[in-house]
């Protein structure tokens, strides 16, 4: 399973991103092969309009199927995540990777 | 003549200067041929308020958006990341159009080589035309709730204009607030644009970010003063210390208040009236 935290930082250490389609990035996590990859969002999150829209079209591109972010997605990167059939957990809080990795598995 | 009545903000006076001028000017014997108040703050339109007549046209107006035709599309990804304006997204399994981001560029539609993205038209918002009296003629023209692209409704208006009156009849625009694009588009043939501001440190601040975009713009522009009285001194002194016409000062009156609130004009108080006929001498000497 393809696992994608918006995220502050790049390791299993940093912080879950509240923000979504204007987080500072996006970490992924394959399972299979225990790779962790770090994404920058930095052209989202300067863009004026639609950020959610390509922060939601670049997580499908990284292939996931699960999403997390630390709030909530808004409606527009919700509508183009959920109609690609990825599973969306919002509301993961003020954690770490690890610490939100660890609840999604229980 | 097309005089634009524009503000770094809302809510300084703007549509009360645009109904008042135009009702003021429509009634002057000196003035041949139409005038015509129009409401070009799509967003809110509210010139409406005070003005009332008889509804001689509406039309329903369209903009052009990609659809995405599933059919058609093998998926060959080239549209994905064409669109500047974040208003399609390709997912694998289907492009999504978000046409509230749109821009109606055509862009995604000539790339796709299957012709997946064809170009529909999709409802926007409605024209008004109202004819108040013999010579005052008003259009209104209001975005559909939901709709954020201003700037094509503002377009149709223009060209509305263009087909209905003549280049010496006299139209007063009552521009949308601040400083992006939907005002550039309705100010962008005006002879003269006329910003609006009042008296305070915020008023100052807005009306210098105004003055910032004219200049940009290279509009003609003067600055008339609302609700005068109020506040201090420095915006008269800016304009002087920066060669601004200052074109006339509608003072604070609390009968003024009075009328607004019961949306009457003020040009009903004689020293109103006077200040409105100073703005307007001023403005034919300018444009
Ligand atoms: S460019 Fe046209 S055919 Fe290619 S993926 Fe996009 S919509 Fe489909
Ligand atoms: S027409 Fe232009 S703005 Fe609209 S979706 Fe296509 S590329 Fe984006």
């Amino acid at each position: 399973m393809k696992i994608v935290f918006a995220a502050t930082g790049g390791n299993w250490d940093s912080k879950v991103d509240s923000r979504f389609g204007r987080a500072e990035g996006f970490v992924l996590y394959d399972e299979e092969k225990d790779e962790l990859s770090w994404h920058s969002n930095a052209e989202n999150k300067a863009a004026g309009h639609g950020a959610g829209v390509q922060a939601g079209q670049k997580v499908v591109s990284l292939g996931a199927d699960v999403v997390v972010t630390g709030g909530n997605f808004g409606p527009k990167a919700a509508e183009v995540i959920q109609a690609a059939g990825i599973r969306m957990i919002p509301d993961a809080g003020e954690v770490t990777l690890k610490e939100a990795y660890t609840k999604i598995k229980k | 003549m097309k005089i634009a009545i524009a503000s770094g903000k809302g809510g300084t006076g703007k549509t009360t200067l645009a109904v008042n001028l135009a009702s003021y000017i429509a009634g002057l014997e000196d003035v041949t041929g139409k005038v015509v108040l129009v409401d070009m703050d799509v967003e809110e339109p509210n010139s409406g308020l005070f003005i009332k007549g008889d509804l001689m046209k509406s039309e329903i107006k369209y903009r052009m958006v990609p659809e995405w035709i599933g059919d058609k599309c093998t998926f060959c990804k080239k549209c994905a990341g064409v669109c500047n304006f974040n208003a399609l997204a390709y997912i694998g399994v289907s492009v999504l159009i978000f046409p509230e981001l749109c821009h109606s560029c055509y862009a995604c539609s000539e790339l796709c080589p299957e012709d997946a993205l064809p170009m529909k038209a999709d409802r926007m918002g409605e024209l008004r035309h109202y004819s108040i009296s013999d010579n005052l003629h008003f259009v209104e023209s209001r975005l559909d709730i939901g709709i954020e692209q201003a700037v094509p409704l503002i377009k149709e208006t223009h060209d509305f204009l263009k087909s209905e009156y003549d280049e010496s009849d006299i139209k007063i625009v009552d521009s949308p607030p601040g400083t992006s694009c939907p005002v550039i588009e309705a100010v962008k043939d005006a002879d003269l644009v006329v910003l609006v501001t009042e008296p305070t440190p915020f008023g100052l601040n807005d009306l210098k970010l105004a003055v910032d975009t004219m200049k940009e713009l290279d509009k003609r522009f003067a600055v008339v003063i609302n609700r005068s009285g109020i506040g201090n001194d420095e915006v008269e002194r800016y304009c002087f210390d920066n060669g601004i016409s200052l074109i006339g000062k509608i003072p604070q009156m609390q009968l003024a208040a009075e009328l607004y609130s019961k949306g009457q004009l003020m040009i009903e108080i004689d020293e109103i009236k006077r200040e409105i006929d100073k703005i307007w001498r001023n403005i034919v000497e300018l444009k």
